[in-house]
């Protein structure tokens, strides 16, 4: 089994020589093995110690980019180099979309493009202008990744009696985005002379 | 030397700064270069020993820094300065959308963002609500930069003939480094053709 020459443990942070012994390394009162602290020069790899640690290690990455931050933290145990995440590259966004009247016409606005993979995590409308107890509810939004796709939030009724500061939740079918997604905000309008107007707001976390 | 009464090593253990840097002795003869240290201590990494003499890739957790913020620390740079720690729980990735720009409309000038503390600018790129044709939108273009009309950030490129809606037009960054209290500009130039987009930046913030 290929092991990296360029990764070497914190002595006390793990194991002496790279190998399947995470685990022998805890107390005996621990509910699971350990995780490690390593350190080395690269990105981390789908080779030994990398996919030996178990989740929950830290990697410091030596000789990255100077000013960039190169602390990797591992988040799952499936033997691959997408089992860690940068901190300091890796945030939390919001996209908030420009205002949608829902007496207007039926409108199709791309929100947010994903040059990375990214994972949306909320999703909800937040209304401005109240909606009354009748009649919203005949209008809908879908969100997706194509023209009125609904991948990401299947088509939902607008709310009756939602007071203006609202925040309605959207319920998502997947949330998970491949790099090179684009998103699409289907607004389908309630009809003529039914108020409300809300924008969409969307939690995404995003990796540079 | 002065060395900092605050801070002290985790790793490695025992270790006692104003012995020198010696701290490349530690860690496998095997390793292609010294070892990062672990420290702890109070206040923010200071132009003092152990923060000057460690090496890069070293962490730093500040134990008494306010309740609720977060406190650990990477030395990214081996200036021998206090900038060349990054506080990680305050450091993350943005992203900035601009409104809505028509390109038959007439030129215009948007800020889209302000620098408060260094940032970096990592992706831009155009992101296209309303197609454009084959022929035409390529008589426009955008500049983005830190002074109106500026091409510093992003020099001009024309925009993309046949995008199809919900397309992403990558740009190319001519510099990403923005300095504190820098302000971004983003420059439209009109053709008289179909085409809507917003620009989409990616930013590297510090708190």
């Amino acid at each position: 089994m290929a092991v990296a020459t360029i990764a070497f443990y914190f002595p006390g942070f793990g194991p002496s020589a790279a190998g399947e012994v995470s685990n022998a390394y805890a107390g005996p009162m621990a509910p699971e093995g350990d995780p490690s602290m390593i350190w080395g020069q690269g990105t981390p790899a789908a080779f030994p110690p990398f996919t030996v640690v178990n989740k929950g290690s830290l990697y410091s990455e030596v000789n990255a980019t100077d000013n960039n931050p190169s602390v990797w933290y591992k988040v799952a145990e499936a033997g691959t180099a997408a089992d860690w995440i940068r901190f300091g590259n890796t945030g939390i966004v919001t996209v908030r979309s420009t205002l949608y009247d829902i007496d207007a016409a039926d409108s199709e606005q791309v929100v947010f493009h994903a040059v990375t993979a990214c994972e949306i995590l909320e999703a909800g409308l937040m209304w401005e202008e109240a909606t009354e107890t009748t009649g919203a509810g005949t209008g809908d939004i879908t969100v997706g990744t194509a023209a009125a796709g609904a991948e990401i939030v299947a088509a939902f009724s607008y709310p009756l009696a939602t007071a203006s500061g609202t925040y309605t939740a959207l319920s998502l079918v997947t949330g998970v985005l491949a790099a090179g997604t684009s998103v699409f905000a289907s607004h389908d309008d309630a009809g003529s002379a039914i108020p409300g107007t809300y924008r969409l707001l969307l939690k995404i976390r995003v990796e540079a | 030397m002065a060395v900092s009464t605050d801070a002290f090593f985790l790793f490695p253990q025992g270790y006692v700064s104003s012995a020198g840097d010696i701290l490349n002795e530690y860690g496998s003869q095997q390793a292609p270069e010294g070892s990062p240290s672990v420290i702890w201590g109070q206040g923010t990494p200071g132009t003092i020993d152990p923060f000057t003499t460690v090496n890069k890739g070293s962490l730093y957790m500040e134990v008494n820094a306010s309740d609720n913020d977060p406190n650990v620390w990477q030395k990214v740079a081996e200036g021998g300065v206090a900038a060349d720690y990054v506080n990680l729980g305050n450091t993350g990735i943005i992203m900035v959308l601009s409104t809505l720009y028509d390109i038959s409309a007439g030129d215009s000038e948007q800020v889209v963002f302000n620098a408060v503390t260094a940032s970096e600018v990592l992706e831009a790129g155009l992101l296209w609500e309303e197609a454009t044709d084959a022929a035409g939108a390529d008589s426009g273009d955008i500049t983005i930069g830190t002074a109106a009309g500026g091409g510093q950030v992003v020099t001009a490129t024309a925009y993309g003939l046949s995008q199809a809606a919900g397309s992403y037009q990558a740009l190319t960054l001519a510099t990403a480094a923005l300095a504190a209290g820098d302000s971004v500009f983003a420059s439209h130039d009109t053709v008289a053709e179909a085409g809507t987009y917003r620009l989409l930046m990616k930013v590297r913030v510090e708190a």
